[in-house]
């Protein structure tokens, strides 16, 4: 009964939050509205016992997203001068009214579909849970991440380099200048919170990186955390813009793709099939190097620049 | 129910009438200075309550540890944000107009 | 042996690109070299193993499907590999010139089209539908910044244009993917075979029909494509030719693949070739009328490829041996030829400095070896013999008049008009002499390299060859065919 209570309000909630979003009345507000949604949505997945998918939902997609959403509405609207308009087409009912019908279409659909839908599907996840003990973890969204499904993650490492090397490319086009830092002297509150919360972010994304072999985890979700650290010494000043990409971040920006490619090139040698884990020091291997590149491409993703250093 | 259920349940739902009673604050007082001051105040006290509600609910000395270490980190974040919002907001206000 | 050469076309242009993100001048070569023209190598030890041995499954990681992923190669796959290689080289070749290593733009361009070759290997190369939609995702992020690249205010606009719509393409695909999962308990695309046949519902169908609209709105067809012509046209010369000849394909392959290999013969979803054919011959006549109004040269060309992609879905309902020639002539034609065009058009606007119809004149004193390049794949287009281009479109007239399709005839011979329409108005363009007693000689042009010129000849030659060297090119085509696609 409770169970349901809340199942109800969480989805209201998620809806309410959407509709909200959309029919924010400014930008800044709309992008308030999303970030709330992402966190909302993040309790969703635990609803649904998928804890690794709401560690990922409220790091990723509610905490990072959102301080790049804020750091772009700050960007437009001091480095250009104007605050950020909700655009013309969101205004336009020929647009919103035939597209509000065809997703409200689009639901229905899906509800009508998910009716016919065996309750418990035969599906490889079956598979999946019987085979987990090969794998020598037992989380099994690690197993699937990098040991059956191993090739998708190391195609979306891929992905995240080519939106770094995308955002670069329409950065030194568009110029978005460096980081507004703060207007004033600091205060001293800020470097206390700093000492605190940036080592803490490193031990949890370790913790979580270690963790994420038998519990709630890994490297997305770790790597999301140290780039939240990242990200706050980035608004405060601690670390500034550079011109350069340095060696130094141009090796970790590669080398989850470098080091999850040879490892699984590795075994061909050996007569094993491409991407046969050789054991569980491969995955954290792995896993290290991952959460290395994923924290770097976010946090330089987030600034907006060719490389960081520290301030002077 | 036993004493551990009633007291766990007790303490979550008056951390949830801080909860409510803060967001109410938000949305009814006149000015940034007194919402920041309901919403820190009552927030805070929420999220101890609900914290140990959910210590006393799950009975282990462990989850009480983290949780504790959760409450001071929700105290850190709110308290740093909260200096620095009203900084911001003293910042912009004119000097007459200021409490 | 053999599996390693799949493993070899991913992985050597992947971690090419690695290399090439490393800031030293010989990195970038080194990865550029591994990654690019190792590519025909492999490809002729793996056109010897197709035809020794036909198709075959890899399964990575040792783990079998349902629960791993598998790789597939069969003819066709071989086909488009080929046209990676081949045309992504020789534009490769093209943009080595605009995009030197050591310049800041070669550091930004090397490692996306190193990333957007890995993309495309991989994704013809993949049996396993969530492993092909990390695939979409890669090929589109590489190649958009790659439009950007030009610079423009216009292509930075057309390329955000184009990821808004590749990525709501991607969300309705993967929701497609997620509702056939749940059906049919796996992910991959031949194994989903028998079960879609066993358990056939509205699930399935829906699923089919939310990968379709993906599936069209990411390849441009008709009416999804209006993120297209500005995309192709605002690219820089080299990445307009690989858009066009290889990544709106990508698309079409998908739709190829999942409705002659996956969905079995007797679902109620093949009634959906029949709504491709039709966008297929909207798409031939108006992406066609479209192009004969275009006042830019690169906005004809990319309206050409609106109206030619048409001719790739207007083939499904035939199922015969000689449409499955047809269609996989005109995937490889098609390339070779949009290819060309575009990078003599490239070369064109570097030697005139405007693409507009109406600045181009005495082209053939001006820039001689690209216009005869853009007539020759115009040649291919129109599908005039003996060009690659002229036997597809004859072997799908073939392949119409045996099934008694009057209506699709009409419209191939109306699309075909439609092309030599805007063809020769390039040309006219082109041949045109403003003034007749000017003095005839290339003042007012900016050079262009030998090499330039010479790579856009050689694509179109190649589309020229095609139709000449048909016979063995054919013999491992139909080798491929699809099951019930047999003899008329």
């Amino acid at each position: 009964m409770i169970a349901l209570t809340i199942d109800a309000i969480i989805a209201i909630g998620i809806v309410w939050l959407a509709l909200q979003t959309v029919r924010g009345a400014n930008v800044f507000s709309a992008i308030i509205m999303f970030i709330v949604f992402g966190l909302i949505m993040s309790l969703a997945w635990a609803r649904l016992h998928a804890p690794d998918l709401a560690l990922a939902e409220a790091a990723i997609g509610a905490g990072i997203t959102g301080a790049l959403l804020l750091v772009t509405w700050r960007r437009v609207h001091v480095l250009e001068g104007r605050t950020p308009q909700v655009g013309m087409a969101a205004r336009s009912l020929w647009l919103t009214l035939p597209t509000a019908l065809a997703a409200a279409l689009l639901i229905a659909s899906l509800g009508w579909v998910a009716l016919t839908l065996p309750a418990e599907p035969a599906t490889a996840g079956e598979l999946a849970w019987q085979r987990l003990p090969e794998m020598g973890v037992s989380n099994p969204v690690t197993g699937v991440l990098l040991g059956f499904r191993a090739y998708d993650t190391l195609l979306e490492m891929a992905v995240l380099l080519a939106a770094w090397l995308g955002a670069r490319v329409v950065a030194s086009e568009l110029r978005p200048g460096a980081l507004p830092g703060p207007a004033h002297e600091e205060v001293p509150l800020v470097g206390a919170l700093l000492s605190l919360v940036v080592p803490i972010s490193l031990l949890v994304a370790v913790y979580l990186l270690q963790a994420g072999g038998s519990a709630p985890g890994g490297a997305f979700q770790g790597g999301a955390v140290l780039a939240a650290g990242g990200v706050l010494l980035c608004l405060t000043g601690r670390l500034e813009s550079a011109d350069q990409t340095s060696l130094i971040e141009r090796i970790v920006l590669i080398l989850g793709l470098a080091v999850f490619s040879s490892v699984g090139l590795m075994m061909l040698p050996l007569g094993e099939p491409m991407l046969a884990m050789p054991g569980v020091w491969a995955i954290y291997l792995i896993e290290t190097a991952l959460l290395l590149s994923i924290a770097l491409t976010l946090v330089l993703l987030f600034a907006a620049a060719p490389g960081l250093r520290r301030s002077s | 129910m036993n004493l551990q259920e009633v007291v766990a349940t007790a303490l979550l739902l008056s951390g949830c009438f801080f909860y409510i009673a803060g967001t109410v604050g938000l949305l009814r007082f006149p000015d940034v200075f007194s919402r920041l001051h309901a919403l820190t105040k009552a927030d805070n006290l929420g999220l101890l309550l609900i914290c140990g509600g959910l210590a006393v609910q799950q009975g282990s000395p462990r989850i009480a540890g983290l949780l504790l270490v959760i409450w001071l980190l929700g105290l850190l974040a709110a308290t740093v944000s909260c200096h620095l919002i009203a900084r911001r907001a003293l910042q912009m206000t004119d000097p007459e107009q200021r409490p | 042996m053999p599996s390693e050469l799949l493993i070899g076309l991913i992985f050597l242009p992947l971690l090419g690109a690695c290399l090439t993100v490393l800031p030293w001048r010989w990195s970038t070569r080194l990865g550029v070299f591994a990654g690019l023209v190792s590519l025909p190598v492999l490809l002729v030890a793996l056109t010897l193993a197709v035809i020794r041995e036909g198709a075959w499954y890899y399964s990575l990681g040792g783990w079998t499907a349902p629960l791993g992923i598998r790789l597939f190669v069969d003819p066709l796959a071989l086909l488009m590999l080929w046209m990676v290689a081949i045309i992504g080289g020789v534009a490769a070749a093209h943009a080595w010139h605009d995009f030197r290593p050591g310049t800041p733009e070669g550091a930004r361009f090397w490692p996306l089209w190193l990333l957007l070759t890995a993309a495309m290997n991989a994704l013809f190369l993949s049996a396993d539908l969530f492993n092909l939609y990390v695939c979409l995702e890669l090929v589109t992020l590489a190649a958009i910044p790659l439009i950007a690249m030009a610079g423009t205010a216009t292509s930075i606009r057309a390329a955000m244009r184009y990821l808004l719509l590749a990525l709501l393409a991607s969300l309705v695909y993967l929701l497609g993917v997620a509702l056939l999962y749940n059906a049919t308990g796996t992910l991959d695309l031949y194994l989903m075979t028998q079960t879609l046949a066993a358990s056939d519902g509205p699930a399935t169908s829906l699923a089919f029909a939310l990968i379709a609209v993906g599936l069209l709105l990411k390849g441009a067809v008709f009416p999804l494509h209006v993120w297209l012509p500005n995309a192709h046209a605002s690219a820089p010369g080299p990445v307009s030719a690989v858009l066009s000849a290889l990544v709106v394909k990508t698309a079409v392959y998908l739709v190829y693949r999942l409705w002659l290999w996956t969905l079995p013969a007797e679902d109620p979803m093949q009634g959906a070739v029949e709504l491709f054919a039709v966008l297929g011959a909207a798409a031939l006549i108006y992406g066609g009328i479209l192009a004969l109004l275009q006042e830019r040269l690169k906005l004809v060309i990319a309206y050409s490829t609106v109206a030619q992609l048409g001719y790739l879905l207007l083939v499904l309902p035939l199922a015969s041996v000689t449409a499955w020639q047809a269609a996989s002539y005109q995937l490889l034609s098609h390339g070779l030829a949009k290819a060309a065009m575009f990078l003599a058009a490239a070369n064109i606007l570097h030697a005139v400095g405007s693409d507009r119809l109406a600045d181009l004149e005495r082209l053939d004193q001006r820039t001689p070896l690209s216009l005869f390049a853009l007539a020759l794949g115009g040649v291919s287009i129109m599908g005039l013999p003996p060009s690659g281009g002229f036997l597809a479109k004859w072997l799908l007239l073939e392949a119409a008049w045996q099934e008694g399709r009057w209506l699709l005839l009409f419209v191939l011979v109306l699309g075909s008009l439609l092309a030599a329409g805007y063809v020769f108005r390039i040309l006219a363009a082109a041949l045109r002499r403003a003034d007749p007693t000017e003095a005839e000689d290339a003042e007012g042009t900016s050079p262009i390299g030998r090499r330039q010129a010479g790579y856009a000849l050689l694509l179109a030659l190649l589309a020229l060859l095609a139709g000449f060297g048909a016979a063995p090119i054919l013999e491992v085509i139909d080798a491929g065919a699809p099951a019930g696609w047999s003899a008329p």
